[in-house]
């Protein structure tokens, strides 16, 4: 260990010959193997390291010895402090070896230093997720509540001073704003006035259309890609199950209702809350499964059995497969109802290569695409005028390059 | 435990606030921390109320008539018991959204419900925060978290109380193991009325229960777990559902889950456990 406070430290001095600190390592202590007890102690204390705790205790004293604000007295008194704790974290480690621990009485638990605002800081970020109480301040009221509590202009450590310093970055940074520039600031045919209005507005039609195709074709895909969590309910079921010790399980449950058509699943929910099945009378219940699915006749039992909160079986399970075909409908890719240009760029999703990202495989149907309408050069002007530079970018990039308006610097 | 009636009348009859020193908790009423500060164990009281209200006279004898005609009865009431008062963010809110003020109801249940909205749970929790208030040399520390936070409660459970009235098996409706006021009537349709005496052990029983009790363990436990088995055990098994947030509540603090459940005997019961939130018991009685 070496101490590299101003003055002290001089590598031309006798003290820098001077070894590094060797501390003798403690005499093990000896137990007795077929003591079970000792066995015992002996694991606990190994996986009771304490090294955590006495970083922290150094660290809120290395903030004041290495704080050239602090008072000198105080400054010294934390500086050795910082370097016995350097030296108990090795006795410390060894431990898990001799089985003796240092006496840290003196550092931990003792008052006698504040937790670093730093760490209090850490922690709070590292509790960020965790879900709070109600009757818990949530994360930005602790966050605001820890920046209020301290005096900022009173702390002098700058390692400490660094929270409050972003905190106040972000504060006071303006958001930026989007200000698109000019079409006649970017491109070489839009300098001269009115150069719109030499476009063809059939061709400008086209690719307005295009351009809404490509847009509605990447939500619905991206819609896809996402996948709803499926059959929420399940636990709900087992838990019923369980309770009652029935020989099926939820999934042979969903499997059973699988064959019913999703028409008759979302008529069947809708006859659960309309006709209110949890609360009707044990003679009625069997009349209602008989008429909404019969095929399951020797099931009507199971479903039909209130106890433990089994009404819920059946509205669990149907409402489950009700809201999976839902989904499926609304992640569905091909509709009837699609323009050969939506299935043209859905399909080159579908069936992309592996490796290419479904960006890039729309993009490049979508440029097949614009061809079909104008050249892809000349489409550049109508998607400017149309004002879609997002699609400009994305699909035309390579073409754009080529009108790009060079200031004097540029290379 | 297994006079339903005493407990339907612990959470609706107006309680008194005492405390005699720092291990009392009574002034909690059948309550315990835990259900105030977690939301937990409401399952049980909600069934309870509902079936007071559906099979009960308020003397608690048993209604003429057809229970489930009194459905939406049951539900208003446990509207009632739930009710809280606006505040003015919550009174403006769109005509068609869920309340969570019911005082409307009080002509219907004014036991429930006052004319300001305070219903029976709001103005015990507030009676409750307030008793610690005023009590703070006497009762547990434990307790200071409810009379410290008591101002963040009423937006907490009018929350609350819009989620319970989500109906059963609507769309949109993404949790599971939510407790919703259908559930608790349809359960308590299945139940019927309420116990309204006590169940006892025979004399060869309790003698088995003081046998197996260990040191440590108060037999009171064992007593009223071997009681409550014999009350709720149905033919077709052998295995009953343990309610411990409730036995809890009934045994006036956590100490039963924390430190006498995992010490009781095999000798005594044995336990089925799920990870599902839920476990059985049964006694081995000899």
């Amino acid at each position: 260990m070496k101490n590299y406070q101003d003055g002290e430290y001089d590598a031309f001095s006798h003290r820098a010959a001077i070894p590094l600190l060797q501390i003798p390592a403690a005499e093990p202590l000896l137990c007795d193997a077929n003591d079970w007890h000792a066995r015992f102690e002996t694991v606990k204390s190994t996986f009771s390291s304490r090294v955590g705790q006495i970083s922290n205790a150094a660290l809120d004293r290395s903030i004041i010895a290495y704080d050239e604000n602090a008072d000198a007295k105080e400054k010294e008194r934390c500086r050795r402090e910082t370097e016995t704790l350097a030296i108990l974290t090795g006795l410390e480690i060894d431990s898990a070896k001799s089985g003796i621990k240092p006496d840290l009485s003196e550092y931990l638990g003792a008052k006698n230093i504040s937790r670093s605002r730093f760490l209090k800081y850490k922690n709070l970020l590292e509790r960020a997720d965790e879900p709070k109480k109600w009757y818990e301040p949530d994360f930005s009221e602790q966050l605001e509540a820890y920046f209020k509590k301290t005096d900022w202009s009173k702390v002098s450590s700058n390692v400490e001073r660094l929270p409050y310093l972003a905190y106040m970055l972000k504060k006071n940074t303006p958001k930026a704003k989007c200000r698109p520039a000019k079409a006649s600031e970017l491109f070489t045919f839009a300098v001269t006035p009115g150069w719109e209005k030499a476009l063809d507005i059939n061709k400008l039609e086209k690719l307005l259309a295009l351009t809404e195709t490509y847009t509605s074709c990447l939500r619905r895909i991206r819609a896809n890609r996402f996948t709803v969590k499926d059959k929420a309910k399940r636990r709900d079921i087992d838990r019923i199950l369980f309770t009652r010790e029935e020989d099926i399980d939820a999934d042979a449950l969903y499997a059973l209702f699988a064959d019913v058509a999703p028409v008759r699943i979302t008529k069947l929910r809708a006859a659960i809350r309309a006709e209110r099945w949890h609360l009707m009378p044990a003679d009625r219940r069997t009349l209602f499964l008989l008429e909404h699915i019969p095929e399951l006749t020797q099931y009507h039992e199971l479903l039909s059995d209130f106890r433990f909160g089994g009404y819920r079986l059946l509205g669990d399970v149907v409402c489950d497969l009700d809201d999976i075909y839902r989904s499926n409908n609304s992640t569905r890719l091909h509709f009837n109802t699609d323009t050969p240009d939506m299935t043209a760029l859905v399909n080159a999703y579908v069936n992309k290569p592996l490796g290419v990202t479904y960006r890039d495989a729309v993009n490049e149907q979508c440029r097949v695409l614009v061809a079909q309408i104008t050249t892809l050069s000349d489409a550049v002007r109508y998607v400017v005028a149309l004002g879609k530079r997002a699609f400009l970018w994305e699909v035309l990039m390579q073409e754009a390059e080529k009108y790009i308006l060079k200031k004097d610097g540029d290379e | 435990m297994t006079n339903e009636w005493n407990e339907f009348r612990a959470y609706t009859v107006a309680p008194t606030y005492f405390c005699a020193d720092g291990n009392d908790l009574s002034f909690l009423g059948r309550f315990t921390m835990n259900m105030f500060l977690k939301n937990i164990g409401f399952a049980r009281i909600f069934t309870a109320l509902a079936r007071g209200y559906l099979f009960h006279e308020p003397d608690g004898s048993i209604r003429d008539g057809d229970p489930y005609s009194r459905a939406d009865y049951a539900r208003r009431a446990l509207c009632a018991w739930c009710s809280v008062p606006d505040d003015k963010k919550s009174a403006n809110k769109a005509e068609w959204k869920a309340g969570s003020d019911f005082r409307t109801l009080h002509s219907e249940f004014p036991e429930l419900v006052d004319e300001n909205g305070g219903g029976w749970y709001y103005r015990h929790v507030h009676a409750v925060a307030d008793f610690i208030g005023a009590n703070l040399k006497t009762v547990s520390r434990t307790v200071y978290k409810l009379a410290d936070n008591i101002g963040e409660f009423d937006a907490m459970w009018r929350k609350k109380v819009v989620q319970y009235q989500v109906p059963l098996f609507a769309e949109g409706t993404k949790g599971d193991f939510l407790m919703h006021f259908d559930d608790a009537v349809a359960d308590a349709l299945q139940l019927g009325a309420l116990r309204c005496e006590s169940v006892t052990l025979s004399p060869e029983q309790e003698a088995f229960v003081r046998s197996v009790t260990t040191d440590g363990v108060p037999e009171k436990i064992t007593r009223t777990l071997a009681e409550y088995y014999l009350a709720n055990k149905t033919d077709d098994s052998e295995w009953v559902l343990l309610p411990q947030t409730n036995l809890d509540a009934y045994f006036g603090s956590t100490a039963f889950t924390k430190m006498y459940l995992p010490k009781l005997p095999h000798t005594f019961m044995e336990r089925r456990e799920s990870n599902l939130g839920v476990s059985m018991y049964k006694v081995k009685f000899e």
